[in-house]
């Protein structure tokens, strides 16, 4: 009898730790996909900022998103940093791209740059390595095989943010009339609002995600008719992006919620 | 337990009870301030679209059009992403949905017809938001006699609209109830103005902005005697005056937080 109960005992105790050590490694997880989608959607909402700051439309409310969105970024950095694997390659690759992003931070303060264009260029192109970052950090962690499937819906979510926040930054540098992008201005609005179906797809979504996304594309539908129209309306362009930005922000959590152990 | 495991657990704990949220969240204060102010939005570009259709300081008319529709999306978005409440987020909804109706008045040319449709839907929409803005101020619990005089500086600032709207309805002699309505809204700013000044003055940290609206509104009802062609744009250009002071005075009242 006493026998039975110490088996009986062990065998709870060791389901009650599998599941903690089950549950942190969910957790952690998670953790780790916030930070590192977060620091994906960043990547060019930094140089949208930038972009209005220079234009100098809504540039208070810019400079503070600038701010607050560098300060977020550090502190995803510091996060993604403890989930490195023992890859030296890699190590050295995260510790040159935040060198890079630190040394762009005088230039992001400097307003009157002659040369924003290339500054602007030179730093989305550093920014995309985060996106080549992300898969390598993602394939080495626990937890990644069985989310694999909705760790490819964040992937989209964060390719919708950029694509959109891409075309902000070229909306205001080809359609102002007082600069002269050479730049061409393109945007498959169809092929956004594709991945934005998609996601709606996703089995067991709650209602208010789904109005999140259906947000979204009400909000991508008027950016293009805003980008077709002849005239430069760059204050609405802001209040678009920014509308469509913080749904993909609110909207990543919920994506996260849908990780299992 | 592997030692790298037992820091990165300490972290985890560590980071979540920051519970760090990248958005920076409003205070029922500041959504009851953005909902108001949505109001004041609404008028400006009532206003700045009849001053548009009749090519009377068009292009000033457009730039502050362009810039309060923007600031308008901006509102109603930044409201609408703190709301939890189901019937407050219910009426945001209705809120959204009239704007998808109305704002492509602001953007197309409008015939005149065109103009009474927009003015009526604008009438109903500006209910539609007071009426928001009472149900989050009861919902917030927000004391009434706090409130009182950022309530009536709100109302001054819709009522400068309204007047300089009306002021040209009255000299293209668009319709009569526009011309009453005009004579009631002139006289409703003397009357707040009057019974307000002793305790605005007296207000160490607004008196001089006070004092520099009573200015301008002596200079402004100056000039709103005589309905002629010729001052409607004095009009247009002192309520933009009238309106940066009274801004000054809503900033002095964030700023000190005397809400």
């Amino acid at each position: 009898m006493k026998k039975t109960y110490l088996i009986f005992s062990m065998i709870s105790i060791l389901s009650f730790t599998q599941s903690i050590f089950a549950q942190n490694n969910l957790e952690s997880f998670s953790r780790l996909s916030q930070a590192i989608f977060e620091n994906l959607m960043f990547s060019n909402r930094v140089v949208r900022d930038y972009v209005f700051i220079i234009s100098n439309n809504f540039k208070e409310k810019s400079i503070k998103d600038m701010d607050n969105t560098l300060g977020r970024f550090d502190y995803n950095m510091d996060i993604i940093s403890g989930y490195l694997p023992d890859d030296k390659k890699l190590k050295d690759r995260f510790t040159k791209f935040r060198f890079y992003v630190n040394q762009s931070r005088l230039e992001l303060m400097d307003f009157e740059n002659p040369n924003y264009e290339s500054f602007i260029r030179n730093l989305q192109q550093t920014f995309d390595e985060n996106k080549v970052m992300a898969d390598k950090i993602f394939e080495k962690q626990l937890g990644y095989k069985e989310n694999k499937k909705v760790v490819e819906k964040l992937k989209l979510l964060s390719e919708v943010v950029n694509a959109t926040e891409r075309m902000v930054i070229d909306y205001m540098l080809i359609k102002d009339p007082k600069r002269t992008s050479k730049a061409k201005l393109e945007f498959d609005v169809k092929k956004q609002l594709k991945k934005l179906n998609s996601l709606l797809k996703i089995k067991n979504l709650p209602p208010q995600s789904k109005a999140l996304l259906i947000d979204m594309k009400e909000n991508l539908k008027l950016m293009d008719e805003l980008v077709e129209k002849p005239d430069y309306r760059p204050k609405m362009m802001f209040a678009y992006v920014n509308n469509f930005s913080s749904k993909a922000f609110r909207f990543l959590p919920d994506l996260i919620s849908l990780y299992k152990n | 337990m592997n030692p790298n495991k037992i820091v990165l657990f300490g972290l985890l704990l560590y980071f979540n009870s920051l519970n760090a949220q990248f958005h920076e969240s409003i205070s029922p204060k500041q959504l009851y301030v953005l909902a108001t102010e949505s109001n004041v939005y609404l008028h400006i570009l009532v206003k700045d679209k009849l001053y548009q259709i009749n090519h009377i300081k068009k292009e000033m008319a457009e730039k502050e059009m362009d810039y309060t529709i923007a600031l308008f999306y901006e509102n109603l978005n930044a409201i609408e992403n703190e709301l939890t409440d189901k019937d407050l987020l219910s009426q945001m909804k209705a809120i959204k949905e009239f704007w998808k109706k109305f704002e492509p008045y602001l953007t197309n040319d409008l015939t005149s017809n065109d103009f009474k449709k927009f003015h009526f839907e604008a009438y109903t929409f500006s209910k539609l938001l007071t009426n928001f803005s009472e149900k989050l101020f009861l919902k917030f619990n927000l004391n009434e006699k706090d409130w009182k005089n950022f309530n009536d500086i709100q109302s001054l600032k819709i009522l400068v609209q309204k007047i300089t709207f009306e002021y040209l309805a009255k000299t293209l002699q668009l319709n009569q109830s526009l011309t009453n309505q005009f004579i009631k809204d002139v006289n409703n700013f003397e009357s707040l103005i009057k019974n307000k000044s002793n305790k605005f003055l007296n207000d160490i940290l607004i008196g001089n902005k006070f004092l520099a609206v009573i200015n301008e509104w002596n200079f402004f009802q100056r000039n709103l005697v005589h309905p002629k062609m010729k001052n409607v744009k004095t009009i247009f250009s002192l309520s933009l005056t009238m309106q940066n002071n009274l801004n000054a005075i809503t900033s002095e009242y964030l700023k000190w937080d005397l809400l």
